[in-house]
């Protein structure tokens, strides 16, 4: 038994020497390349830190600066602000209003010059009141009848006789069309002068949107 | 021996396995580095980047507004108050008013324009607004009688009442026909133009910062619209007398006149 271990020992000691050291030395380069490779790791990623740690200390400078810059520029803001305010309200006012010059156009051309009108009123909101005299035939053109920016007409027509006053009422209260909300008779009336007024209420629906602003 | 001989199998043993020891001595100690180094550093990291990519879009923001308000300060921003100012005045400014009123009643197709009437009291107007603590836009009510020579005359000032730079803004127009009589102008037509103009009272505490200004770059287009609407000072304002014909001369042409 013992002569088995002895020859075991002996031939593990002829084999080992040759293969630990080199086993001892494959561990010392693998430890030592780890290491290497932990150090060169560690190291790169904390001056990688350490870099974007400084550019936001950089950029939290310049930030401060622009602020500085800014703030230096305070009484510019005031000012700018109270224009932006004035130019807001400006706006609005321009965008309210009325196209005068068109809702008259409308008014003379709605019914093709069949009727002379001796006086038109014109409100802010779209109530057009005109007071016209009739020339011929009353016709009705479509064409400005439904792309104006009138919302409410008070339209009074004068006539000679009660037989064209019966023929004028007719004929408005014929008058259909995309954009016509409705034709009313409010009243009639007999003049000073011996004429007939009848009054009409005609109400658009396709008042478009004013169009002032474009004069700026 | 027995003693001996045991010593012995652990130190082999132990030199079999020195290796696979330190392998995992090695893998401990990487993890414990990863764990208590590298990911703390790789969130650090990510957190850093995040917070430069911030930083970075807040200074673009800040330098691009910076360099707007030094452009606005060298440059537009007098132009601008100039232009609004004069359009919507911080104050009841009858003067701009009165011009532009009478700038209007010279234009050309106009055979009478009433005489500016603002209400009794339009002056104190601002400063009774002013102790109610009214602030904002005021406004100023006047009318205009207007005799055209013709309908084209007649909306010729309409038009130009709509692109005054002081703001006239029609509230009611009325456009009457007249009756003919003998050897007068069959083509006149009547106007009776009841007109608003604004003045703007200021609010104590206006707000401003980025947001309000950067705001105004919008409204740059606006405002150079505006600049194109109508004034009327070199129409009603005439030149002010030096009374010298040239300025270097001691003497002036008025005091040589009255010696």
């Amino acid at each position: 038994m013992g002569l088995k271990i002895n020859l075991l020992v002996n031939k593990k000691q002829k084999k080992r020497p040759a293969g630990r050291r080199a086993e001892g030395r494959t561990v010392l380069n693998v430890s030592v390349l780890f290491i290497i490779l932990l150090l060169l790791g560690a190291s790169g990623a904390y001056a990688y830190q350490f870099i974007l740690t400084k550019e936001v200390e950089l950029l939290d400078r310049e930030i401060i600066d622009q602020k500085a810059v800014i703030a230096s520029y305070n009484d510019v803001e005031e000012r700018k602000s109270v224009l932006v305010a004035k130019t807001n309200e400006i706006q609005r006012i321009y965008n309210e209003k009325f196209d005068y010059l068109k809702a008259i156009e409308d008014a003379q051309q709605l019914f093709g010059f069949s009727i002379a009108i001796e006086s038109i009123s014109i409100e802010k909101t779209g109530v057009v009141s005109v007071e016209a005299r009739k020339v011929s035939d009353i016709t009705f053109s479509q064409e400005q009848a439904f792309a104006t920016n009138i919302a409410e007409m008070n339209l009074t027509v004068i006539v000679p006789t009660s037989v064209e006053l019966e023929d004028t009422i007719d004929t408005l209260l014929g008058f259909e069309g995309q954009g016509l909300s409705s034709v009313i008779v409010t009243s009639t009336s007999l003049t000073e002068e011996g004429e007939y007024a009848v009054v009409f209420s005609i109400t658009f629906s396709s008042a478009s949107p004013d169009t002032d602003q474009q004069n700026l | 021996m027995n003693l001996k001989t045991a010593t012995s199998d652990i130190q082999t043993t132990l030199r079999d396995y020195v290796g696979i020891m330190v392998f995992i001595t090695e893998g401990i100690i990487f993890i414990l580095l990863v764990v208590n180094f590298f990911v703390p550093t790789y969130q650090k990291i990510v957190a850093l980047r995040a917070e430069i990519s911030q930083k970075e879009t807040e200074l673009a923001s800040l330098s691009s507004y910076a360099n707007y308000l030094v452009e606005l300060a060298s440059s537009s921003l007098a132009v601008e108050e100039e232009i609004i100012n004069y359009a919507l005045p911080s104050e009841n400014d009858v003067v701009t008013l009165i011009v532009t009123y009478e700038g209007l009643a010279k234009m050309e197709g106009l055979e009478e324009v009433s005489p500016i009437s603002l209400a009794p009291g339009v002056l104190q107007q601002e400063k009774e607004a002013i102790e109610e603590g009214q602030t904002g836009v005021q406004q100023v009510l006047f009318a205009m009688e207007i005799k055209a020579e013709n309908e084209e005359a007649a909306d010729a000032i309409i038009q130009e009442i709509t692109n005054t730079s002081r703001i006239f803004d029609i509230l009611n127009l009325s456009w009457t026909v007249p009756e003919v009589q003998e050897g007068e102008n069959t083509e006149s037509v009547d106007l009776v133009i009841d007109l608003a103009t604004y003045y703007y009272i200021q609010p104590p505490n206006i707000v401003s910062g980025q947001a309000i200004v950067e705001q105004g770059q919008s409204q740059i287009e606006f405002i150079s619209k505006l600049q194109q609407a109508r004034r009327f000072e070199d129409l009603i304002l005439d030149g002010v007398e030096v009374g010298k014909e040239d300025l270097m001369e001691t003497t002036s042409t008025i005091s040589a006149t009255l010696q």
